[in-house]
């Protein structure tokens, strides 16, 4: 229980914060239809933010993700004539693989991933535009979707059951898996792990597969639950999910943070969403908020930091 | 090309008694490919519009693509210098600009004079982004930092505006100039080329901007040098705020209102414009020419893909693949001049 406290203190700090002030100033963000509204942001923010985490472990980035989501929403729903899971399943294979191999051309040609990433964001984005036909598109057959609607007792529903799963296998995978090891060792001591035999190549694809898979599959289950998508919808889920992941406290250098992290920053962000919504707030105040709340945990995580590891110069960019 | 003229000191050191100008232009061709290869594609756009339709190879056609790509290239030319100071791209672009449009409105609205209006609007972005360069001197990501800051300002701005359903419409004559020609010229287009040749000069050719490059070029060369390191970070964005203010008040002008969702693909505009200019992402190499070559590029290009019919979304995809295979090309290139 102290590790815990010590491990994760900043972000149980912000969440407690959170949660007081939510509970001060909405007077209906209580009980069980709280917790569900909470867990909601889990099926999407977190999914994304799940995946955009092993990036980051990776020691890479992935910009991509909110064009990704974008462009499997639109894909599937065009797919969902030939049945809703196929539809899925399809999608989400699809940009898992378009991902693995972003992550394999970062790792082969030793480009930065910033750099290849920012050119799919604008790629996907205009993907999204070409798969729709340039405007919105619907569900025909809304009886086939309706079941992402169930909900199971008071809390739980199947996109919000899926990413509970998907926190559970990532996390185990991450923890356990030599593949995930391998992704903590490349990320946080890339020349040493290089030096020890583990593959750049292989990590980077499993983690960049993870990531464009985890933003498809949010992507995917939100349009299909809403029965439609317009293109580039979900670009915003790009910063949602840094957000999530940075204030969780995943390390932007590389090689630090559980999936603890990221529970920790997706709950502290969908509190605060949900919360404010539930308050009567409008969007730009949660935008406003989230970017907030980013920019003092980047700053916590700075300050924090060795003082021998800032030595009043400006870290040498990582770049190329 | 101009771009000639602009060949590194390394490269015209190197020119030693006995080679005759065509050698040193061919040395300089091969060790700075990135030069030489956008004029080429520019080329090959020109040919590509003027083969597909009778339209292109019009005065009127070529002053419409310059026109289009002021905004983005004047909002380029100033990101090149965080850029090339190492600080990566700043994420917070669409934000930035969109506020200096909505103050420079605000303000006009309010019955400020003319001045007034343009020095709120200049001051709003410069402080925003003086912030963000504040941070990233500290130490902090850029790209987080930016992305961060970039949503801080789009909130705040909408939630301003809220009361005024979201936008505010202005039409004043005394900004008709902004949007008139000069000599057949359209007046953004002559600001657009003033800020290239002013940073570009002021990149190439002075003390501040040497150490810029040195900064971007070799963190460490540079400390040891005696550089303040965290003096030309913050400056590089200031420069990046003045020049996206001007392009917001362009595009305030140009669109006579200014919403929080105006200019919504410029970021990623001028990040494409920077990065096809061949500018390294990493810093240290480049020069502000370039990314205003990069902006009328896809301006020429996105011209091409309209006269031949090419949907929004069409055009979109078509420029992603191509900053795409600049980036991986442009990759391979420099990483085999290095060895």
């Amino acid at each position: 229980m102290i590790n815990f406290w010590k491990e994760y203190r900043p972000q149980l700090v912000v969440l407690a914060i959170a949660l007081i002030y939510v509970f001060a100033t909405a007077p209906l963000f209580r009980g069980s239809a709280a917790l569900y509204s909470v867990l909601l942001g889990f099926a999407t923010i977190g999914i994304v933010a799940l995946g955009l985490s092993v990036t980051l472990i990776a020691g890479e980035f992935d910009l991509s993700v909110g064009s990704m989501a974008s462009v499997a929403a639109v894909l599937a729903v065009r797919l969902s004539g030939a049945g809703v899971w196929a539809a899925i399943g399809v999608t989400v294979v699809t940009c898992a693989l378009i991902g693995a191999l972003q992550g394999f051309l970062i790792a082969r040609l030793r480009i930065s991933s910033f750099v290849l990433t920012v050119a799919t964001f604008a790629l996907f984005a205009g993907l999204s535009w070409v798969i729709a036909g340039g405007s919105p598109v619907s569900v025909k057959d809304f009886a086939a979707t309706s079941f992402l609607y169930e909900r199971w007792g008071s809390v739980l529903a199947p996109d919000i059951v899926v990413a509970l799963v998907l926190f559970a296998a990532i996390g185990l995978f991450l923890h356990w898996a030599r593949a995930g090891r391998e992704i903590y060792a490349i990320g946080g001591a890339r020349p040493e792990a290089i030096s020890k035999g583990v593959s750049v190549t292989r990590a980077l694809t499993i983690a960049f597969g993870t990531s464009a898979g985890c933003a498809a599959l949010a992507g995917t289950m939100a349009s299909l639950k809403v029965g439609s998508a317009a293109p580039n919808d979900y670009g915003n889920l790009l910063l949602s999910g840094v957000a999530a992941a940075l204030v969780g406290g995943i390390g932007i250098r590389g090689g630090a943070g559980t999936v603890g992290n990221v529970i920790l920053g997706v709950a502290i962000l969908s509190v605060a969403a949900s919360g404010l919504s539930s308050a009567g707030a409008q969007g730009y105040t949660i935008q406003l908020v989230t970017g907030g709340l980013l920019l003092v945990m980047v700053l916590v995580d700075f300050a924090e930091l060795r003082p021998t590891a800032r030595t009043g110069r400006v870290r040498p960019a990582k770049a190329t | 090309m101009s771009l000639h003229t602009d060949v590194p000191a390394a490269t015209r050191s190197v020119a030693v008694g006995g080679a005759t100008p065509a050698d040193r232009i061919r040395r300089s061709m091969r060790r700075e490919p990135v030069l030489w290869s956008l004029p080429v594609l520019l080329l090959a756009a020109v040919v590509i519009g003027a083969v597909a339709s009778s339209d292109f190879l019009t005065g009127a056609n070529a002053s419409a693509i310059l026109r289009a790509s002021a905004i983005t290239g004047t909002a380029a030319v100033g990101m090149s210098l965080v850029t090339l100071s190492g600080s990566f791209v700043s994420m917070s672009l669409q934000q930035t600009a969109m506020l200096s449009a909505v103050a420079f409105a605000y303000s006009m609205n309010a019955g400020s004079s003319a001045s007034v209006s343009l020095t709120v609007a200049v001051a709003a972005c410069v402080l925003v982004c003086l912030l963000e360069g504040g941070f990233v001197a500290l130490g902090l990501n850029s790209i987080v930092t930016t992305l961060a800051v970039g949503t801080m300002v789009f909130g705040a701005v909408s939630w301003v505006m809220a009361d005024r359903l979201g936008s505010i419409t202005f039409a004043s004559s005394a900004f008709g100039w902004l949007t008139s020609r000069v000599f057949g010229i359209p007046v953004q287009v002559i600001v657009f080329a003033i800020v290239t040749a002013v940073l570009t000069i002021g990149v190439r050719r002075t003390v501040f901007g040497r150490e810029l490059v040195l900064v971007g070029a070799n963190r460490d060369a540079a400390h040891l040098s005696g550089i303040n390191i965290k003096r030309v970070v913050v400056l590089s964005f200031v420069g990046l705020g003045l020049t996206t203010a001007i392009a917001g008040i362009m595009a305030a002008a140009v669109l006579q209102q200014a919403t929080p969702t105006m200019l919504p693909t410029l970021t990623t505009d001028v990040i494409t414009a920077v990065l096809v200019g061949g500018i390294a992402i990493g810093g240290g190499n480049g020069s502000p020419i370039q990314a205003a070559f990069g902006a009328v590029f896809i301006s020429t290009v996105s011209n091409v893909m309209v006269l031949a019919g090419l949907s929004e979304g069409q055009r979109q995809a078509v420029e992603g693949a191509l900053l795409l295979c600049a980036v991986i090309v442009l990759h391979l290139v420099q990483r085999r001049g290095k060895r």
